[in-house]
């Protein structure tokens, strides 16, 4: 069933213009990341949840909690490549569902030119509907936090039905699943 | 009639009738339309069974008879009338149970779907069926098929450019699939798509289905 | 032109004429139709899910007081601060005070069709405020001065050529209508307004009553741009944007994304939970929910027009009917064209100004067909007729033509005479005798010297 869901989930991804990678590691998520991306470490900014998800793992990068929140917005604007976690990963859609979350700030996800995800393969649901239920029973009322759905990277079709990749968000999406 | 025979009916012609009451309905004119309506209620309420060569006919009838606010007796006899009354294809296909006819005809011939009858009586195969058994007919199917020609009734005549720029599109699909002659189920649009052709001296032959069979009969 | 819906036949003659618009909306159009229904054939649930779209719309319709309460209640212990205007002009000056209280002066804005209706961007302009559209295709409109002409691809009406053209006079760059080079321009130029304007405002797609949940659908992020960075966010909605639950949203999600762009999902969904708060770590300090009435819980007491506002404004009614691809969307002269445009035009605004609109229609019924929340669009466009007719607006020549027809009608020899004279007529004066309204592009047919009638009287008396 997951094998069934994984392919899904990479399928309807790259319809949606993304990729996701399939891993055993946490290692292999670090060495994949960073032959990818030969960034300078500044350009590489990833979450607080990340870092705690990759356990002692070495990341080129630096985490978005150790910035100065005044200089924040200014880096990842001018950041290459944004790693967050998330908390749910749809098949049927090719979907990331985001939380926010104090250690990764919306902004992660949005302002630098790529936005990557790190998911767990034990994070994949069949249907969004699954995904949004169990999220939603976990808060009380008025405390549930906003939450960013994710399938592809930016894009348009305004000009002529053109399909345009990048008009004011990230670039590129991907997802790296950690699997077995 | 010649057709109906054949397949064992004794169809009558019943000289009172008029209208079916459609133009004044779409028109926004309900009381006019409800006075013709109960016209035609009372010329066929004792009918068995009324077959309409026009699906858009058949569908002001099926449709939205039961939707107008007949009255008196009519009103109870209406009901009747809509499940008795059927487009010749649906008729031929699934009352009589006839999708040969073994007829022979060489050509490439595409049916036009006329809206009324597609999307009201979802009437899209029997006629097709029909069409398919003749012998060496080629049926070709248009690009633009569940696309309306632009006739619409009044509309036609209200807005006659964006009509005109309709009917266009369909010409120029019927012409992309190079075909001999064009059959449809309402002359409406057949005459709307012919005119058209004519003015502006395409070569299309249009004719309704059972002309068109009834044609190969003789 | 003057674009008023009391125009449209004037305007749609004109546009009908101009094959350039006819191809450049038939190409965009038909994109999107191929895409949907790509879509579409792969989910056998479709049919399914457009009867609960609609059984769930008409539940919040028929509820709509309810529903507002409970939607209001939900999003303020959200933290959101939630306005209600009955008007159009209360819900314009409520955003402008909020815009005020916080000395902004511009704001960027995501696309919103009910900014549209509330001609918003044109009061914040004459009160000294500059509204930066954000949204692709709506930029482009903006620079044009334009309005949209369709409801979820507003610059439809536009080839990359125009579009070059446009940049290459206002924004002072070398022609070019390479669609990505021309995207990048504008993701260069916006950037710097997404990361400095103080206010952000944005539509609504949805709007969870049990959870208070506001959400967003796009492909661009700069909906999620305008509602992330500024300090203070407005989302403007109508009353009908509200559907019962966050559990509902899946549901709502796939039928709109497919609808709309042929997308399973599109790149976005935003759904937002209210400001910054304990819960919420980033984000706005303030979020502003602005809701408005405008006539519509009048028209939700309408037993039959009611299903107007069932709409998720996903456009692809607009995209299947013929009659909006033969003359692009200003000419309806409303914000919302097409055939969901002429079944609201006359029953949300003013039945006497768009009278025309529920007759610009062949009713071929496609837009039935398609529309994701299964609204009978084209039998309200007759019902409106009826209407129009009922209130008098139509004129008296019309009535009469109408009651001689009427008159005929009723009896078999007045048809028969009819016929016979037309063929007479025909007969005298040849066959190009013009019909206003037929014959000038098409030829009318030959009438037959003998009726059906006549013949099948003859064969009986044969028989007989």
């Amino acid at each position: 069933m997951t094998d069934n869901l994984q392919s899904l989930f990479q399928l309807r991804i790259r319809e949606m213009g993304g990729w996701c990678e399939i891993v055993e590691s946490l290692e292999s998520v670090c060495a994949l990341l960073g032959k990818k991306y030969a960034f300078d470490k500044n350009e590489i900014v990833f979450s607080g949840r990340v870092t705690k998800l990759l356990n002692g793992s070495k990341l080129t990068g630096v985490d978005v909690e150790s910035i100065h929140p005044g200089d924040r917005r200014e880096i990842l604007a001018h950041a290459m490549v944004g790693i967050t976690t998330c908390d749910g990963l749809i098949a049927e859609t090719g979907t990331a569902v985001l939380v926010n979350h104090p250690s990764e700030p919306r902004e992660l996800s949005l302002l630098p030119e790529r936005h990557i995800v790190v998911a767990t393969d034990d994070q994949l649901y069949e249907s969004l509907n699954a995904c949004l239920s169990r999220i939603k029973e976990s808060y009380l009322a008025g405390s549930m936090p906003s939450l960013t759905l994710v399938s592809g990277p930016s894009r348009t079709s305004d000009i002529e039905k053109t399909l345009v990749v990048g008009v004011h968000g990230p670039k590129e999406f991907g997802v790296v699943v950690i699997g077995t | 009639m010649t057709l109906l025979r054949i397949l064992g009916c004794d169809p009558q012609y019943d000289p009172r009738q008029t209208c079916c009451g459609q133009p004044a309905f779409n028109a926004g004119y309900h009381t006019d339309a409800r006075l013709v309506a109960e016209h035609f209620v009372e010329v066929f309420k004792d009918a068995e069974e009324i077959v309409s060569l026009s699906g858009s006919c058949a569908t002001m009838v099926k449709v939205f008879y039961p939707q107008m606010e007949l009255t008196g007796a009519l009103s109870e006899t209406v009901g009747g009338i809509t499940s008795k009354t059927f487009e010749i294809t649906d008729y031929i296909v699934n009352q009589l149970g006839v999708t040969d006819l073994g007829l022979t005809y060489t050509g490439r011939v595409a049916y036009h779907d006329s809206c009324h009858i597609m999307r009201e009586l979802r009437i899209v195969d029997e006629p097709r069926k029909l069409l398919r058994s003749v012998k060496g007919i080629e049926l070709i199917e248009l690009d633009l098929a569940d696309r309306c020609c632009g006739f619409g009734g009044l509309f036609a005549t209200k807005f006659p450019d964006i009509s005109v720029a309709m009917g266009e599109e369909k010409l120029e699909s019927i012409q992309r699939a190079k075909v001999d002659l064009v059959v449809g189920c309402d002359n409406s649009c057949l005459m709307h798509l012919q005119g058209l052709a004519d003015k502006r001296g395409v070569n299309l032959k249009t004719k309704h289905i059972i002309e068109f069979l009834g044609d190969l009969i003789k | 032109m003057n674009l008023r819906a009391s125009q449209f036949k004037a305007n749609a003659r004109i546009a009908a004429q101009d094959t350039g618009l006819r191809s450049k909306v038939k190409k965009a159009t038909g994109t999107a139709l191929t895409k949907r229904k790509q879509t579409v054939d792969e989910l056998p649930e479709w049919e399914s899910l457009r009867q609960q779209g609609h059984d769930i719309r008409k539940e919040v319709v028929d509820n709509i007081d309810r529903y507002l309460r409970s939607f209001t209640d939900a999003a303020r212990l959200n933290g959101a601060i939630v306005h209600h205007a009955n008007e159009h002009n209360d819900a314009t000056k409520i955003i402008y005070d909020i815009i005020r209280r916080v000395s902004a002066n511009s704001v960027v804005k995501s696309k919103s069709m009910i900014t549209e209706e509330l001609h918003l961007n044109r009061m914040l302009e004459e009160n000294g405020i500059r509204v930066i559209e954000t949204d692709l295709g709506e930029y482009i409109i903006q620079l044009a001065g334009e309005t949209p002409s369709h409801i979820t691809a507003p610059a439809l009406h536009k080839s990359k050529e125009d579009i070059a053209r446009l940049f290459q006079e206002k924004l002072n760059i070398s022609y070019t209508d390479d669609p990505a080079v021309l995207t990048a321009v504008v993701r260069k130029r916006l950037r710097d307004e997404f990361l400095n304007t103080r206010v952000g405002i944005s539509g609504v797609n949805f709007a969870c009553a049990d959870t208070g949940t506001i959400t967003i659908i796009e492909n661009e992020a700069n909906a999620r741009l305008c509602t992330v960075l500024p300090e203070v966010h407005i989302a403007v909605m109508s009353i009908e944007k509200i559907i019962p639950s966050f559990d509902d949203l899946s549901l709502f999600l796939k039928l709109l994304s497919c609808s709309a762009s042929g997308q399973r999902m599109t790149s976005y969904v935003s759904m937002i939970n209210g400001p910054r708060s304990s819960h919420n770590p980033d984000g706005p300090r303030q979020l502003h929910v602005v809701i408005l009435d405008g006539g519509r819980r009048q028209l939700a007491k309408h037993p039959a027009w009611k299903e107007a506002l069932y709409c998720i404004r996903c456009g692809a009614c607009l995209n299947v009917c013929p009659v909006y691809q033969s003359v692009g969307g200003h000419v309806y002269g409303s914000v919302y064209p097409g055939p969901i445009g002429s079944v609201l035009t006359p029953t949300l605004f003013d039945m006497k100004e768009a009278q025309d609109l529920p007759f610009a229609s062949s009713l071929c019924g496609a837009c039935t067909d398609i529309c994701p929340v299964k609204i009978d669009l084209h039998h309200h466009l007759l019902w409106e007729r009826r209407e129009v007719v009922d209130r008098g607006y139509k004129s008296f020549t019309e009535k009469i033509a109408m009651a001689v027809w009427r008159w005929m009608m009723l009896s078999a020899g007045r048809v028969e005479f009819a016929g016979r004279l037309g063929w007479l007529i025909q007969k005298v004066f040849g066959k190009n005798i013009p019909a206003p309204g037929w014959t000038p592009r098409r030829r009318f047919p030959a009438l037959a010297r003998r009726s059906f009638r006549s013949i099948m009287k003859r064969e009986k008396n044969n028989d007989g």
